[in-house]
């Protein structure tokens, strides 16, 4: 998701915002994804509460157009501030 | 002050991994791969056809090294158009996505021919299936290039091979 997010980039992880709310599209979202975690947007949310999240470098990006939607429960929390 | 704080607490305990990018590395997909392969397997069928006996019935230190570089070269093809392969289905299914497909609706069916040229590459001293092969890689590589909106240019490779190599302006 460069230019928005560097290699070595930290960046914090609010776990806690969807206990009370649900994630909208255009939230920048960390997912779990086979064993690795992914920084992502939502792009939009299906009826069946699933998720297209795509890069913000949509060129490049590995994301839902090649791995499918992802699910609420792959969902790990709201992107909050890099450093 | 707050950027201090996480930093300390990192030190504590450090922060997991997480990948904002594509497959590692981010970005770097490219056919060119693919077309010097195929330029490897044409320049070894031309290797295997010039060999040729000193006469009719060679003696057998003679048949040993004929045999030893047809192994050789049929070993090279062999492995080059695997490459040719390899490469292809990392970028068709790792790059390409559906609205690319949309755009370029004839990419599927050039990539099955694709790979059907590089299996007869390699199972056949074929000189006309490796430079249909090459003439499907250049076509491929035109259509990655335009996914990336960057224009293409032919260049004649610097190979013995002398056939061309598509690249990006």
């Amino acid at each position: 998701m460069e230019p928005f997010f560097k290699s070595g980039d930290k960046v914090v992880i609010n776990r806690i915002s969807y206990l009370f709310f649900q994630p909208q599209p255009g939230d920048i979202v960390a997912l779990t994804h086979r064993d690795s975690i992914l920084l992502k947007q939502i792009k939009k949310v299906s009826s069946n509460n699933k998720y297209f999240v795509a890069g913000i470098n949509i060129v490049d990006s590995h994301d839902s157009r090649n791995f499918g939607k992802v699910k609420r429960e792959q969902i790990v929390g709201k992107f909050l501030t890099k450093y | 002050m707050f950027k201090g704080i996480l930093k300390i607490i990192d030190r504590v305990s450090p922060p997991a991994p997480i990948y904002a990018h594509c497959d590692i590395p981010c970005g770097i997909y490219d056919p060119h791969n693919a077309q010097v392969a195929a330029h490897t397997v044409i320049r070894m069928v031309n290797l295997i056809h010039e060999l040729k006996p000193s006469s009719e019935d060679p003696d057998l230190e003679e048949r040993k090294k004929i045999i030893h570089a047809v192994s050789r070269y049929t070993v090279v093809k062999e492995e080059h158009a695997e490459i040719v392969k390899k490469e292809i289905r990392i970028l068709w299914g790792d790059y390409f996505k559906p609205e690319h497909i949309e755009k370029f609706p004839q990419l599927h069916f050039l990539v099955f021919e694709i790979m059907k040229l590089a299996s007869k590459a390699r199972q056949e001293i074929n000189l006309e299936a490796g430079q249909q092969l090459l003439s499907k890689l250049q076509e491929f590589s035109e259509i990655f290039w335009k996914t990336k909106e960057k224009e293409t240019f032919r260049i004649k490779a610097p190979y013995p091979t002398e056939g061309d190599l598509v690249l990006p302006k």
